[in-house]
């Protein structure tokens, strides 16, 4: 008898199993019949589910900045923010479980991956003819849409990313130490690298300093151009295929100046085990001179231990090198970072999705920085009025320290709260830090920025299964061989070797299949 | 009588010296991680090995203690280190002893539990039982799911079957049951187990992080190393941000000083319970439980 | 005196019939059965039943389809396991790193236990056992940063050697692959010694007192004491606890070598596990790596068995 009720327990559960991972019916909460197409009941409150994924303290869930959103959108916004880094295992179970939220936040890195798996097996819904209506849709480019497109149709948004990357900076008081001038090409730089190493260059009398911060991995690589760029899709091999730098004679020159600095001791030595913490550390602690520098997500702690350390520091950014074609630019980055999707679900009931596209344009805008304090009742509330969620500091709105934690603010709480600007350049980074050092480097950075021309690599828009399947371990093994020949463990005229290795793994498959989806046929089609 | 032959003090000696060496080459690190926490992010730049904070600074406490969320979470886990444990041991011996008794199937059942020690289901088809057993959203989801861990259930129950039989077989004579052999008698006779196995259990509740994640959706539900490991960012490897993205961050992670804090922190707890088991590991604790 | 069979002492029941007998006996039994039940419906509930789900291995499953409607593919991630000619040294890799970690990892606690278990001072005993278990609580992020201070080409040692041996051309510990696999060893030994030495204490405990008082009357040594009463005393909980270790012989500690392998490392560090890591990543493969682990446990359950009867043949009660 014992034995039955177990067994009926048992066999429920494993039905239950069976069931919830079977079916994906999902969990529509305010279904209207399809003939009410276009109808948003002003009066009605929806019930609007999410998932996202946040870096940091994970607000409360009751916060006033939802108090907030609920009152201006009316609806009851229940949004689950998860620690980053375990974002895509309880994602993946949500999904399982058959319940996905009507708003999802994936990030770029996604995009191959679970973005458009899940987009062509049809969890999402499909934006294409929202987009006109909203302001700060319609403000994306579409190069950025394409990049977005499953099957043709666009199923995300796009979080706005600047398109530019890192640029070299140089310790400018070293430079002045040695006379020397900041270089304008990597031969200039191998000599440069050098002399921090050999010359002294803080004049401290002792031998403690040395050219370049590099971790594992070569990164930085001070990348100056698409011309060396490893990731990027420029050059073409002999068949007048785009190949990635990574394999190019371009980086092959990159890679024979590391390895004569590493004979020099001008880069880091343990290079090989280097974290990326790491080797901020050997730069901001004062004993390498060159390591990269970018606008936005500069680290002002590090920035200040160093000033502390040496308050004579100085620092120069380098402009993009010439390169031998005599192109001069960047890689353009892939303008956004993080995709909002909707879920197929909530596609059945529109008037719902108007409302949910309405807050999460609402999120996107851009306010001009004279624009950005209580004089701008939208700033005011977004920014969860002033003296509560922020308080102007020179001249500027900015969050106060607790509010993202305690959930003060509405800004928090959107899945997308990243305005879309015009420009790039509309978006003025000097202002996110105290430190005037900081600032005018920023400020300096910004400015060549914003003449500079960028290069669209073609291979963004592209998804390769083989990159798919193999990319990390295609990754892992030229890194790797590569790491080897500039400690000297392999010779660099085993170049073209290697390039074959690679290619038998799987990067020639690769190459195939990006090629056959490019839609340029010259590298200078891509600048722009 | 205290008999101690010269080989002995040897031998005493010897390993004396050999223990005090072993814990200071343990200790070594914690030196550099309580100094890192305690001193201010500049100092912690400058140094290679910090092993005395020169500069005093209590600045990394101050940031991870000034959360609420934070003395929630510690309550929060101290419910589910109390509470989870007692229901482990619980289900573990009861389970354990019962498998010794000679009951018809006692064979197969060990081997089935021997085969989840080899063979696991993985994530995705446990939240779906979790969630079909409608435990989602509560702390129990934490406590039930894991109430059993197969390997210290195979070992509790080996510690019972060396308990000595003369006992049982006495205590049999004088008319006992099965439950009164384990309440009675087996229970009592194991504290040292159940001081290991306890402390195994609550370690590994106060440990939680994963599975809070997945199966709370409140943040108010956290426990403690949720909490803590959204400063020590770099806890997960595998899933450490390619470096661009870490340095471009709207909220770069929090200096090393805060993160070696947050360490200390999340050890400490656990740590004090420790000391307060090592009566049960002290020798024979079964003094004069058998005689002739 | 080990048992042969794994049952405690019981009354002889009166002799009946057959299914007499069977029912007197589930009778009698009927408060084990409610010892085990609650146990066993916990191992149907949440660990079998989500066996079902081990099906993934053979799918190309997607979270949004679920079992029903994710494509079946059979073997195909066993072969993708194997097709390349790279597993066999990561299979080698792996063994080689199990082996080692059992010859030294593996005794290391017990060691311990038996210095600790000599100390006559209490208040010593019980202050250095607490310092000897802090490592255990460390992150091996952590751990493996510290050795990492330690052991680069411009860390503390080679630091060390520069000044005290003058030595110029420091060693690249961590670069260098015959370093790899002791190092490995080393970081383990000293992360999980400490704690290891928790469940031979207990064991240890339950040592009779009156053995060794015994043995000083009729003049045995320490080392005789430590020979013939202590390890004796705690044979069997070793025997089990080797016999489940065999069960894990393809675990090789992910997250410390990942974090330690680098370019140069990588042919004696790339293990089962990494070498998984690196071919499923991208595509979050749930079912590859179930299909691995479906692998890991069939090999760990022949060593297991194996292992089983082996113990049995030398008079040990083995696991089951």
């Amino acid at each position: 008898m014992k034995k039955k009720w177990w067994t009926h327990t048992a066999c429920a559960a494993a039905l239950a199993v069976l069931a919830a991972g079977c079916s994906n019916g999902g969990n529509s909460n305010n279904s209207l019949p399809a003939g009410k197409q276009g109808a948003d009941d002003a009066d009605k409150t929806y019930t609007v589910t999410g998932i996202d994924f946040i870096y940091g303290d994970v607000p409360p869930m009751d916060g006033r900045g939802v108090k907030m959103i609920n009152e201006k959108f009316k609806i009851d916004y229940k949004m689950n923010f998860i620690p980053q880094a375990t974002y895509t295992e309880k994602l993946t179970s949500v999904f399982a479980s058959g319940s996905i939220p009507d708003i999802v936040g994936m990030s770029s890195g996604d995009l191959a991956n679970n973005y458009s798996k899940f987009a062509k097996q049809g969890a999402f819904l499909a934006l294409d003819d929202y987009i006109d209506d909203y302001p700060t849709l319609r403000k994306v480019p579409s190069y950025i849409w394409d990049q977005l497109r499953v099957n043709g149709k666009v199923y995300g948004i796009p979080n706005y990313y600047p398109k530019f990357g890192f640029t070299t900076i140089v310790r400018q008081d070293w430079l002045d130490n040695l006379g020397l001038k900041p270089p304008t090409n990597y031969e200039e730089l191998k000599q440069v690298a050098i002399a921090f190493t050999k010359n002294d260059p803080d004049r401290n009398g002792k031998n403690d300093t040395y050219g370049i911060a590099i971790g594992i991995n070569i990164n930085p690589a001070l990348i100056q151009g698409p011309y060396w760029d490893p990731a990027a899709w420029y050059h073409k091999d002999d068949k007048g295929r785009f190949i990635p730098g990574i394999i190019s004679n371009a980086r092959k020159d990159i890679i024979s100046m590391f390895a004569d600095l590493y004979k020099e001791n001008a880069i880091t030595r343990d290079f090989a085990t280097m974290n990326w913490a790491d080797t901020n550390k050997e730069f901001y602690s004062g004993k390498a001179g060159i390591f990269i520098g970018t606008p936005r997500g500069m680290s002002q702690p590090y920035m200040e231990g160093l000033l502390q350390l040496n308050p004579n520091a100085r620092f120069v950014h380098l402009e993009p090198f010439t390169a031998p074609d005599g192109s001069k630019g960047m890689t353009a980055g892939r303008g956004f970072s993080g995709i909002t999707v909707l879920s197929a679900e909530v596609g059945k009931d529109p008037g719902k999705v108007k409302r949910i596209l309405e807050m999460i344009d609402y999120g996107r805008t851009y306010y001009p920085e004279d624009r950005m304090n209580e004089k701008d009742p939208n700033f005011d509330w977004f920014m969860g009025n002033l003296g509560q969620g922020y308080e102007i500091v020179n001249g500027v709105g900015v969050a106060k320290k607790n509010a993202s934690t305690e959930g003060l603010a509405p800004i928090t709480y959107f899945p997308d709260n990243t305005a879309w600007p015009e420009k790039d350049s509309d978006i003025n980074y000097a202002k996110s830090y105290t430190n005037p050092t900081l600032s005018k480097l920023v400020q300096e950075i910004g400015n060549t920025y914003a003449q500079i021309k960028y290069y669209a690599t073609p291979n963004y828009s592209v998804i390769s299964a083989t990159e798919l399947a193999k990319g990390a371990d295609l990754n892992k093994y030229i890194f790797a061989e590569q790491t080897k020949m500039i400690a000297g463990q392999r010779p660099l005229s085993d170049w073209d070797k290697m390039v074959e290795e690679w290619k038998a793994k799987g990067g020639e498959q690769m190459i195939q299949e990006i090629n056959a989806e490019i839609k340029i046929k010259d590298p200078k089609e891509a600048w722009n | 009588m205290n008999h101690r032959t010269w080989t002995d003090r040897l031998f005493d000696g010897v390993n004396y010296a050999l223990l005090a060496l072993l814990a200071v080459v343990m200790l070594f690190p914690f030196l550099y991680i309580f100094s890192v926490s305690f001193t201010t992010f500049e100092q912690y730049l400058q140094s290679d090995l910090l092993l005395w904070p020169t500069r005093w600074a209590t600045d990394a406490y101050e940031f991870i203690f000034r959360s609420d969320s934070f003395m929630r979470a510690i309550g929060v886990t101290v419910y589910l280190t109390v509470v989870g444990t007692i229901v482990n041991l619980l289900f573990t011996t009861t389970m354990a002893f019962g498998l010794t008794r000679g009951i018809y199937g006692q064979r197969i059942v060990v081997l089935l539990v021997l085969f989840t020690v080899l063979f696991s289901a993985g994530m995705i088809p446990t939240y779906l039982v979790v969630k079909a057993t409608g435990l989602l959203n509560s702390i129990w989801a934490l406590i039930l799911p894991s109430a059993i861990g197969s390997v210290s259930l195979i070992i509790i129950r080996q510690f019972f079957m060396s308990l000595p039989q003369e006992l049982f077989e006495a205590a049999i004579m004088d008319g006992a049951n099965d439950l009164q052999l384990f309440g009675r008698l087996a229970l009592p006779l194991s504290k040292p187990a159940l001081a290991a196995f306890g402390l195994f259990y609550a370690v590994s509740h106060w440990n939680t992080y994963f599975a809070g994640i997945l199966y709370l959706n409140d943040p108010k539900q956290w426990p403690i190393q949720v909490i803590l490991r959204q400063i020590v960012v770099q806890s997960d490897p595998t899933n450490a941000l390619g470096a661009a993205e870490q340095l471009m961050l709207d909220n770069p992670p929090p200096p090393m000083t805060v993160q070696m804090a947050a360490i200390l922190v999340a050890m400490l707890p656990i740590l004090l319970v420790y000391p307060f088991l090592q009566k049960h590991f002290a020798k024979g604790v079964m003094l004069g439980a058998v005689k002739g | 005196m080990p048992n042969a069979s794994a049952t405690l002492t019981k009354p002889i029941g009166k002799p009946v019939g057959r299914s007499g007998k069977i029912r007197a006996k589930l009778w009698r039994d009927r408060y084990a059965y409610l010892l085990v039940i609650p146990g066993a419906l916990f191992f149907l509930v949440y660990k079998y039943v989500p066996m079902l789900g081990l099906v993934i291995a053979f799918q190309n499953y997607s979270p949004f389809l679920g079992f029903a409607r994710s494509e079946w593919v059979g073997l195909d991630h066993f072969r993708t396991l194997f097709e390349e000619p790279e597993v066999v040294r990561v299979m080698w890799n792996t063994l080689v790193l199990s082996f080692l970690q059992i010859v030294f990892a593996f005794p290391a606690p017990i060691l311990l236990a038996l210095m600790l278990n000599e100390v006559r001072s209490q208040l010593y005993k019980r202050i250095i056992q607490s310092i000897v278990y802090l490592p255990h609580f460390l992150s091996w992020v952590i751990v493996v940063g510290i050795f990492m201070i330690f052991l680069r080409a411009e860390g503390l040692i080679n630091s060390f050697l520069e000044v005290a041996f003058g030595r110029e051309v420091p060693i690249d510990f961590l670069t260098t692959p015959a370093f790899f696999r002791p190092i490995l060893v080393l970081q383990v030994v000293w992360k999980e010694v400490g704690w290891g030495t928790i469940i031979f204490l207990a064991a240890l405990a339950g040592v009779s007192q009156e053995l060794y008082e015994a043995a000083i009357v009729d003049g045995a040594s320490r080392w005789r004491q430590i020979w013939h009463i202590t390890l004796p005393g705690i044979r069997s909980t070793i025997v089990i606890l080797l016999i489940l270790r065999l069960g894990n012989v393809l675990d090789s500690g992910f997250e410390q070598i990942f974090l330690m392998l680098n370019a140069f490392t990588m042919d004696v560090g790339n293990v089962l596990d990494t070498y998984v890591y690196y071919k499923g990543i991208q595509q979050s493969d749930y079912s590859f790596a179930t299909a691995v682990g479906l692998f890991k446990g069939a090999i760990g359950l022949v060593l297991v068995v194996g292992a089983n009867r082996l113990a049995k043949r030398f008079g040990e009660e083995g696991v089951y």
